[in-house]
């Protein structure tokens, strides 16, 4: 059987599988992300962002101009001790990055 | 896969290069005493204190863990808590990073969603039955909702990560603390820039999700100048860091900036969560390494280089023979460093790429292509080349958006030469900062820093 290129280790996302979706019209990081689902597991991206941009790159020309839109926990995180910090932060706290509505 | 523990005072015995010695810093009789912790079920030596992940390399173990799709065999491959590799379910708590948590005698430590273990899991099937990819986005949607809830409720029973911890959490209640500035990352530009503004007279808290100092250089196996002397990255780290705390920076180490909002940062500190609020804050955290593509790259035995210089500081070896792709001088000092610790080391020759690694469970070969041919190496461990790309992460949760470095092609924190970005309040220096790393720009970073907060440090 043939070797697997993992470009996503965490969701386990394939160059094929990447190169498949760009083909199919996911020709921004954003939509690329979104289809394939590579960096939205453990690492969050810290692994594989930058080499399926590299891919998108290489497949369309064009390196992209701004990464994926990051959101907390940049590091995974225990439950409990979020929830211990109930009181300290209110709830209906929003990332200034999201301020901005669809992003 | 044999016992891969060095044996430090016969190697080290009559080298007295100030490699050698800081190479196994960790790895001395005297540095730690020996333990026992249990991996499923059998009794493991290691050293106490030394990361689990490093124990079990040492006993030979490699495989950790099953990726969530395919159940493709993993192991360690940062060994700084980047990647997925060492998720382990340790004393009854799912999805520890086993790179992270020190062996203590006693402690449990077993592979979580493998069936039966990791080193042999049945559910590798799926692996051989997409033999390109497993879009389990699109897969099963057409057909009608039994058949896709029946997909769903068996694809969520062999994918997820471990299952609920046996005991409620035991977490301390938060830590608040209100410092004029926060500086998230311990590396050589965070530490510097730590102890100037301390001595400017503000407080500052520096953190760092590692449990000592000194960043990228602290595992780096070159010398390095300090006060015209040459070391190698531990002294120079810990040097630093002594100086910071000298100058009054609160210094918290094994804590983890995972959040940021205008009004706080959250950090996860051992067992305790701290919620700061810092008039300024100051990203310096440093790059991470992105994948590196080449066939079956992510089989347990494929490590970073950093990962592999760590594990020899902990006087383990990676492998018995070890392909090495790098070509820059730490490669070389790694190369060195490998074969005094009894590794037979292989190079890639000029021209040679790395095409994809072999074996079935972890690595027993790799094949090189060359200009003409393509041929076959035989080695149990790969350290291929990576690419260290910024960590914009948090910068960017603060509202700083990350811009393109076209130059490495790679994402960066868009910063001006003094540090300053689109936030009044943030500011970004060190590798993670377009441009790379400058000492100007941490001179210039630690004036804006003091003249923002001096002005009272609206943002």
């Amino acid at each position: 059987m043939s070797a697997k290129v993992l470009l996503c280790r965490c969701e386990d996302v394939t160059l094929a599988e990447v190169e498949h979706a760009i083909d199919a019209g996911q020709r921004d990081i954003e939509s690329l992300k979104r289809f394939t689902g590579f960096g939205t597991g453990w690492c969050q991206g810290k692994q594989c962002l930058v080499a399926c941009s590299r891919v998108l790159e290489e497949r369309t020309g064009a390196f992209p101009q701004a990464p994926v839109t990051p959101r907390p926990p940049v590091h995974p995180m225990p439950l409990g001790l979020l929830a211990t910090l109930g009181d300290a932060v209110s709830v209906d706290r929003v990332a200034s990055d999201d301020e901005d509505g669809e992003r | 896969m044999a016992p891969r523990r060095i044996d430090v005072r016969a190697v080290t015995k009559g080298r007295d290069s100030s490699v050698l010695r800081a190479l196994y810093e960790y790895a001395s009789p005297e540095a730690s005493g020996p333990c026992t912790i249990e991996y499923d079920g059998r009794a493991i030596a290691a050293r106490e204190g030394e990361p689990i992940a490093i124990s079990l390399l040492a006993a030979g173990i490699d495989t950790l863990s099953r990726s969530v799709k395919f159940h493709r065999p993993r192991g360690p491959s940062c060994l700084r808590a980047n990647c997925e590799g060492c998720l382990s379910r340790i004393d009854g708590e799912p999805n520890r990073m086993a790179c992270t948590v020190p062996s203590r005698d006693g402690r449990v430590v077993r592979a979580q969603n493998a069936f039966p273990s990791a080193q042999v899991d049945f559910m590798r099937i799926t692996d051989w039955f997409f033999p390109k990819q497993f879009d389990h986005h699109h897969l099963m949607v057409r057909y009608g909702t039994a058949i896709n809830e029946a997909m769903q409720g068996f694809a969520r029973k062999m994918a997820g990560l471990g299952t609920l911890p046996e005991q409620p959490s035991s977490a301390l209640g938060p830590e608040e603390i209100d410092r004029d500035v926060l500086v998230v990352g311990l590396g050589p530009a965070g530490l510097s820039i730590a102890e100037s503004l301390a001595k400017a007279g503000l407080s500052v808290l520096a953190v760092d999700e590692e449990p000592t100092a000194g960043g990228l250089v602290r595992d780096s196996l070159s010398l390095h100048a300090l006060d015209a002397k040459l070391v190698c990255g531990p002294a120079y780290g810990d040097a630093l860091l002594a100086r910071a705390r000298a100058a009054g920076v609160d210094v918290r180490l094994g804590a983890s900036a995972c959040a940021t909002f205008d009004d706080g940062t959250i950090v996860i500190s051992g067992e305790r969560a701290l919620w700061v609020r810092a008039k300024a804050r100051v990203f310096a955290n440093g790059c991470h390494e992105s994948i590196a593509p080449f066939g079956d790259n992510d089989m347990p035995g494929v490590y970073t280089a950093r990962a592999a210089a760590r594990a020899l500081r902990y006087g383990v070896r990676v492998g018995d023979a070890v392909l090495v792709c790098g070509t820059d001088a730490d490669d070389d000092a790694l190369c060195d460093a490998l074969s005094a610790a009894g590794a037979r080391v292989e190079r890639l020759s000029a021209g040679q790429t790395l095409v994809e690694a072999t074996g079935l469970g972890s690595v027993t070969g790799a094949v090189v292509r060359g200009a003409s041919e393509t041929h076959k190496i035989k080695c149990d461990a790969i350290v291929p080349v990576t690419v260290r790309t910024p960590a914009f992460e948090l910068a960017g949760q603060a509202g700083v958006e990350a811009a393109r470095d076209g130059a490495r092609r790679c994402f960066a924190v868009r910063a001006d030469e003094s540090g300053r970005t689109e936030r009044r309040d943030v500011f970004a220096a060190g590798s993670v900062a377009l441009g790379g790393r400058s000492s100007a720009r941490e001179l210039a970073v630690v004036q804006a820093v003091v003249a923002f907060v001096g002005r009272g440090g609206a943002a």
